[in-house]
């Protein structure tokens, strides 16, 4: 977390340098938070040729690389955030949260759920390693990645249907299903607010993968919290960060949500696909189908998204 | 040379290509049509300012690789050969001597005393034109139908090929008909001269009028009968259109346009079969290598190449056995996911792998 003061002067010349970085057109396919982590990962690998221009006395004069990271990336944070707020606010206001009064049977008032589910994500958007984790999920909800899928799970109604309704035993229909899996998504980055301080980023496909002991802790921490969310979502959302194979227990919409935000993590909308290339998530499943167990991801729920993929071209 | 120029030149050179392509179809439909004279003058002197600027286009191409000494490069890898075959020969064979034929009028019969040293030359004309179908080929060599260069090597060489051989073949069968006397035109009236000569020695005058290829005939140089009159003639035709003949002290001037038409027809049969040769290779087999040969190596050298890339290279079912194929699915189900595995335990971010590199922010500096 970067709370350190920043003076006027500084901020206004860290905000024209973010500025013109976030305009480059080499980042124009990139979501928000993917051009966050891109311009983190520039500033990171190249500290050696930055430092001596950026300690001049045009930028940050005197002050050492800690510091002018510490400066660059506070305005950088904010920079995205002037977009993403908004962004993350539309996309929770278009989920309907009524599948809530079904798995608490108590009726819920959407708007003030909203404002809350909104203050808790705003509250992780302080931690890294959270906003590296978020992108994938937002990808996934904005460009209906979630939805197109979960409509192709209920039709075929095989392996993920059977997992979704009969053994994690909801009984929602398709598009409950699907915002469930929305808000799962989206509070799955929420584990790092606990997670021990100090972990290394990575630029892995779905961040870590936590102990099912530790995800669960985490979710009962977290029921306690914020009584207004269904004891199911957290424990899907925290456990969507465990792996399968270390805990076959894991829920349905949990190993949905771990696979659907990692395929989203890097997706580009954008990319225009090789001629003589598979489509993209085809080629992400496939790849995923042999790694399965170094990601935790349910191999049976992969070989029916694989198939789905396949078969819509997708 | 800057590449503005350089591009704007070869943009120059195709155009005329197109152009020179409609020019010799059109030459040998006006022959078909029966256009007048005036008009197929007017292509063949087109013709043959095409010829002279093919011919320039190769000395200077030829002087160019001459000088950076890659003659063997240009005339064999880049096929300076076509560029050669489609113009000198032309121009000297071909358009040349029919244009000399039109400029010193050998078009009217029995106008300019050259003219039976031009009909002594339409044969080689008319061989040497089967080299006009090469220019198809030029096409192949200026535009770039597909993306990967080893495509476009692929798909002109197999097109040179097919097209160079069919050509090649017309003209040394054309050679031999010619070597091998084979009943033509002339055989045929060497016989009606002799019926005519026949009917005169025996006082009848309407033998002429029943050969309708014959036109004129003169004794010692005075016309004793005509099948049109002489305006007909200057309109209507050229020198390739007729085919003169002595015996005794009689002269014969014979209609070829007929064979003219024929020959003209099989031009643009052969011209549309090469057309259709090369729309072939270009729009069945190009794809066909694309998809088989060099997508998928485009796309299994991106992976290769790109941290970030991870598109598996889509295996046709048709073609699964295909040593590219079986290549490829090592590559989807062996690499990718050793490279995805790898990146996700690197613990260092590697700078090529970023799209953001230091160049694009120099100027901020």
């Amino acid at each position: 977390m970067y709370q350190m003061e920043i003076n006027e002067s500084d901020k206004i010349k860290a905000s024209s340098f973010i500025q013109r970085l976030t305009a480059n057109p080499a980042l124009k396919s990139y979501s928000l938070l993917q051009r966050e982590e891109q311009i983190m990962q520039f500033l990171t690998v190249n500290a050696r040729q930055l430092f001596p221009t950026l300690s001049s006395p045009a930028f940050f004069a005197g002050r050492s690389w800690d510091e002018i990271w510490q400066v660059l990336i506070a305005v950088l944070y904010e920079t995205t955030n002037e977009d993403l707020l908004p962004e993350i606010r539309n996309i929770i206001s278009k989920i309907d949260l009524t599948f809530f009064t079904f798995l608490k049977n108590d009726s819920v008032k959407q708007e003030s759920v909203n404002k809350m589910l909104n203050e808790m994500i705003l509250r992780g958007l302080k931690v890294d390693q959270t906003r590296r984790v978020l992108s994938g999920a937002l990808t996934a909800i904005k460009y209906d990645i979630v939805k197109k899928f979960i409509r192709e799970v209920y039709r075929r109604n095989k392996y993920i249907h059977f997992e979704l309704i009969k053994v994690e035993r909801l009984k929602l229909g398709e598009k409950e299903a699907e915002n469930m899996l929305s808000v799962t998504m989206l509070l799955r980055p929420l584990i790092y607010l606990f997670a021990p301080q100090g972990t290394v980023m990575k630029n892995t496909a779905n961040g870590h993968v936590f102990l099912s002991q530790f995800t669960k802790n985490v979710a009962h921490s977290m029921i306690q919290k914020a009584p207004f969310v269904p004891e199911q979502v957290f424990l899907s959302a925290m456990n969507s960060n465990a792996s399968f194979a270390e805990d076959r227990s894991i829920e349905a919409t949990a190993r949905m949500s771990n696979i659907f935000t990692a395929m989203c993590r890097n997706y580009k909308p954008e990319i225009k696909k090789d001629r003589g290339a598979d489509t993209a998530q085809k080629s992400w499943i496939n790849v995923a189908r042999k790694n399965y167990r170094f990601y935790g991801y349910d191999i049976k729920m992969l070989d029916e998204l694989y198939n789905i993929a396949a078969d819509n071209s997708w | 040379m800057n590449k503005k120029t350089k591009d704007l030149i070869e943009n120059i050179v195709l155009a005329a290509i197109f152009l020179v392509l409609i020019q010799t179809f059109i030459e040998d439909f006006a022959v078909i049509r029966g256009w007048s004279w005036n008009t197929r003058q007017l292509l063949i002197l087109t013709g043959f300012f095409f010829d002279i600027f093919f011919t320039a286009e190769f000395l200077i191409r030829f002087y160019a690789a001459m000088a950076e000494g890659q003659v063997r490069d240009y005339l064999v890898l880049r096929r300076g050969w076509i560029d050669l075959l489609a113009s000198v020969p032309l121009l000297l064979l071909s358009s040349g001597p029919s244009a000399l034929a039109v400029i010193i009028g050998g078009g009217a019969i029995g106008g300019a005393a050259g003219i039976l040293n031009v009909l002594k030359v339409v044969k080689a004309v008319r061989i040497a034109r089967i080299l006009r179908l090469l220019r198809v080929l030029k096409i192949f060599k200026q535009i770039k139908n597909a993306d990967s260069e080893m495509a476009q090597r692929h798909i002109s060489k197999i097109a040179t090929l097919g097209v160079s051989v069919f050509v090649f073949i017309l003209l040394i069968s054309s050679i031999f008909s010619q070597m091998l006397n084979m009943p033509s035109a002339e055989k045929k009236n060497e016989r009606v001269i002799i019926d005519i000569i026949m009917a005169y020695s025996g006082g009848e005058t309407g033998g002429a009028e029943m050969q309708s290829d014959l036109l004129i005939v003169k004794e010692d140089g005075l016309t004793v009968f005509t099948r049109f009159d002489n305006a007909y003639y200057s309109d209507n035709f050229g020198f390739e259109d007729y085919q003169y003949a002595e015996y005794l002290n009689y002269q014969f001037f014979f209609d070829t346009r007929e064979i003219e038409k024929i020959q003209s027809k099989d031009n643009i049969v052969y011209f549309i079969i090469i057309l259709v040769l090369v729309l072939a290779y270009t729009l069945f087999y190009s794809p066909h290598f694309a998809i088989t040969v060099s997508d998928p190596i485009h796309v299994m050298r991106r992976g290769l190449v790109e941290k970030s890339y991870n598109f598996e290279v889509k295996i046709d079912p048709d073609y699964k056995n295909d040593d590219v194929f079986l290549l490829a699915k090592d590559y989807n189900n062996i690499y990718l996911p050793m490279k995805d595995r790898s990146l996700a335990e690197e613990e260092e971010i590697d700078a090529d792998s970023l799209e953001l590199k230091m160049d694009d922010i120099r100027k901020l500096f």
